[in-house]
């Protein structure tokens, strides 16, 4: 077998499944060393990362500097305004400043699909996309798929719904990528205005009504409404919303009595998801933020070159 | 009395009379003095001709571009008028239609005057002004569409996007009409506006999507208003196979509509948009495989008028960004004419239709056919093309300030090698050698 290498991360189109599950398992032996008591691996150490985050964001902040924490990282967070960033100029030239400073990985957000490539171009550092507009969002996928791993021991044949706003989701479309590549049955539901054109080329079946997506479902991922589409032209009200796309524990039923809830979060109670599923049994709501530290693991140890790993 | 240029042994094509034959053209005064085909017997030199060899060249009326923006006045760090029509004439064109889209903008006679001043130092192509439909561009008034007639413009347009209230657009066909200028309208419906074409690709890399649909229902507007005015109406830039079919259905009617499609169009689609190059961001979308070949067979087929560069010279100051935050547009003045050859090389494009979409289609269009042709008397305003010869359009070679085509840095096939306005040579593709990157095959 050859030694997985990735030079960049960003996205999960085009990783082949070997790569893919290489990378799924190099974060199942990361979390059991967030199992242990001293959780800090020396792995990194040396390494300079940046987490540069021009999009707000505070989960994915937070596990990715937990990440390089634990791999003994030397990182730098910072957030630069979307206002004092409205222009990509400034983007270039801030990332020529940073390539001044040499970092090795660099960590970003940004709200511009593509992002990440172009950072590629400016920087000789690795690039993780930790989200990039409407796009991709890799990790978050990976963590998913891991976190689905764990549950069913498997990805192929399993059927997952994925409902809610696909349009703009950056998770619908990494999970989507990443989940067809391994071989799970992808269906996506969610009101007709936020549903994009050709997503059966993309492997997905697509419904437009929430309940022949959930029906036999293994796994159930809903996706966080954005509140401020609401009330324009994509979904006349949150409430109208929840009545057609909310996961309520009675269309929960229609999924398999072993299936999943997952939410990349923050969750909206009583928009997307009825308050009882939220917190209920079949949630893994909160596994999937612990796996996205074990995940973001992997990936920077993987950019940052791999090798043996130092136990 | 003035030198005779002796224009020998070229492959002569002349759309408009349907010649494909080799032969000899002589200019004298700044016109066409002789057009002998083989077979006629030899032109007689004389001692003091000028003699230029086309052998294995085309000879062709002079290309005219119907879409070009300039950047001058107000944008000069990105062309201007002096290098834009430099760039035109070694692509090939002899006449440039600019768009009004200046700075001030191009609409009331002291602007067309002061380009068309700068025009004539630039010794290189002609430019035909476009003006403004609109005062200021600003949607609001009709600009003053006669004065920019007398003033010597060739057409109004509102630019980047269709004049945005079907009663605006009435009024600035009818009233255009009384001066005989067409209206070129870049017609696609603003609301449902995007940077990617809505179908696969934005699907895939979750970009901001334009449907063809909201091409077909601006050109279906400007349709319906061209048949209700009976003014002139050159429909520019269509991408979509959707509004060909109804353009289609519009000529058949008689209704006085023309149309182009860019070069550009013709040869990328959407999935040039994959590595999120800005320079493959444009308006109208690049769109998807289905539309492109539509466009191919229509421009094949005659239904296209005329194909343009829609050159938009852009410094890298406003490209290098996000894809969503950089500039608009591709130059193609220098690009357009090997775009089209390539069509040719690959057997969808007959020289002779070529030659036409670049030349007398545009012409055609803007009501000047007579302007120029292999016909004695016509002025001399001719492109000579070696459909074969290979170049890398770079730094050493192009003409424009401007850098920004995916297409810079490929090899290209095909370029003039001779282009004349009024008899006198404005490019010579030896220049080009000079920058040594000239190589023949």
């Amino acid at each position: 077998m050859t030694p997985l290498t990735l030079r960049h991360l960003l996205g999960i189109e085009g990783l082949g499944p070997e790569t893919l599950t290489g990378i799924l398992d190099l974060a199942d032996h990361f979390k059991r060393i967030g199992e242990r008591r001293m959780k800090k691996v020396p792995a990194l150490r040396g390494v300079m990362v940046v987490n540069f985050f021009v999009e707000s964001s505070t989960r994915t902040r937070l596990s990715f500097e937990v990440a390089e924490k634990r791999l003994s990282a030397d990182t730098l967070s910072f957030s630069a305004s979307t206002s004092s960033l409205t222009k990509g100029e400034t983007l270039i030239d801030t990332v020529r400043n940073l390539q001044a400073m040499a970092p090795d990985i660099l960590v970003i957000r940004h709200s511009s699909p593509g992002s990440a490539h172009l950072l590629t171009q400016h920087i000789d550092a690795s690039i993780v996309n930790a989200g990039d507009g409407w796009h991709e969002h890799p990790t978050q996928a990976l963590l998913d798929m891991m976190t689905i791993r764990e549950h069913k021991q498997r990805l192929a044949g399993l059927k997952v719904a994925i409902i809610g706003d696909i349009t703009h989701s950056r998770v619908a479309r990494s999970n989507l990528f990443g989940l067809t590549t391994l071989g799970a049955d992808v269906h996506v539901a969610g009101p007709a205005t936020m549903l994009p054109p050709a997503l059966a080329e993309l492997g997905a079946t697509v419904h437009r009504r929430a309940e022949p997506a959930l029906e036999g479902a293994d796994v159930v991922m809903m996706l966080r409404i954005q509140k401020e589409r609401m009330g324009r032209d994509l979904f006349p009200s949150d409430r109208e919303y929840f009545r057609f796309f909310g996961l309520t524990p009675e269309r929960l039923r229609l999924a398999k009595d072993d299936a999943i809830v997952m939410h990349p979060g923050p969750i909206n109670r009583g928009v997307e998801i009825a308050p009882e599923v939220a917190d209920g049994d079949k949630n893994v709501i909160l596994e999937q933020v612990t796996n996205g530290v074990a995940v973001r693991m992997a990936v920077l140890y993987l950019v940052a070159g791999g090798g043996k790993l130092t136990e | 009395m003035s030198t005779r240029r002796i224009l020998k042994g070229a492959r002569l094509l002349d759309p408009a009379r349907g010649l494909d034959r080799v032969g000899t053209v002589v200019v004298e005064d700044g016109r066409v003095a002789v057009v002998a085909t083989e077979g006629e017997g030899p032109v007689g030199e004389q001692p003091g001709d000028q003699v230029e060899d086309l052998r294995g060249a085309w000879l062709a009326p002079g290309l005219v571009d119907l879409r070009a923006s300039l950047r001058e006045p107000g944008f000069e760090y990105k062309e201007d008028v002096v290098s834009g029509l430099r760039a035109a004439a070694s692509g090939g064109f002899t006449a440039v239609c600019a768009t009004p889209d200046t700075d001030p903008v191009t609409d009331n006679a002291a602007v067309v005057a002061q380009v068309l001043e700068r025009a004539r130092a630039a010794g290189a192509a002609r430019l035909w002004p476009m003006g403004a439909a609109t005062a200021n561009l600003a949607d609001e008034t009709l600009a003053a569409i006669g004065e920019l007639a007398e003033a010597g413009c060739v057409a109004v347009t509102q630019g980047e996007r269709p004049v945005k209230s079907a009663r605006l657009m009435r009024r600035v066909l009818e009233y255009s009409a009384m001066f005989d200028l067409p209206v070129a309208s870049s017609a696609v419906e603003p609301t449902l506006g995007g940077i990617c074409d809505e179908g696969p690709w934005s699907t895939r890399l979750g970009l901001p999507a334009s449907p063809a649909a909201a091409e077909v229902m601006a050109v279906a507007r400007d349709l319906a208003l061209a048949e209700l005015t009976g003014a002139r109406l050159h429909l520019t830039r269509i991408s979509t196979a959707g509004a060909l079919a109804l353009v289609a259905r519009a000529k058949e009617r008689g209704v006085p509509v023309t149309c182009d499609v860019t070069a550009h169009h013709l040869t990328l689609t959407a999935s040039a948009l994959q590595t999120f190059d800005p320079n493959a961001k444009v308006w109208p979308p690049l769109r998807s495989e289905a539309d492109r070949d539509a466009l191919r067979q229509a421009v094949a087929s005659g239904l296209v008028d005329a194909v343009v560069s829609d050159h938009q010279p852009h410094h890298e100051r406003d490209k290098a960004f996000e894809l969503d935050l950089a500039a608009t547009g591709i130059m193609g003045l220098e690009l357009a004419l090997p775009l089209v050859l390539r069509l040719v090389a690959d057997g969808a494009l007959t020289p002779l239709r070529a030659v036409e979409v670049l030349s007398t289609g545009p012409r055609r269009v803007l009501g000047r056919a007579g302007d120029a042709g292999l016909t004695v008397g016509a002025p001399a305003d001719l492109t000579a093309i070696d459909p074969r010869a290979t170049w890398i359009p770079d730094g050493g070679t192009l003409r424009s300030r401007a850098r920004n085509s995916p297409f810079v840095g490929q090899v290209a096939r095909g370029r003039a090698v001779l282009t004349m306005v009024g008899g006198q040579v404005v490019w010579r593709s030896e220049d080009a050698a000079e920058g040594g990157r000239e190589e023949r095959t």
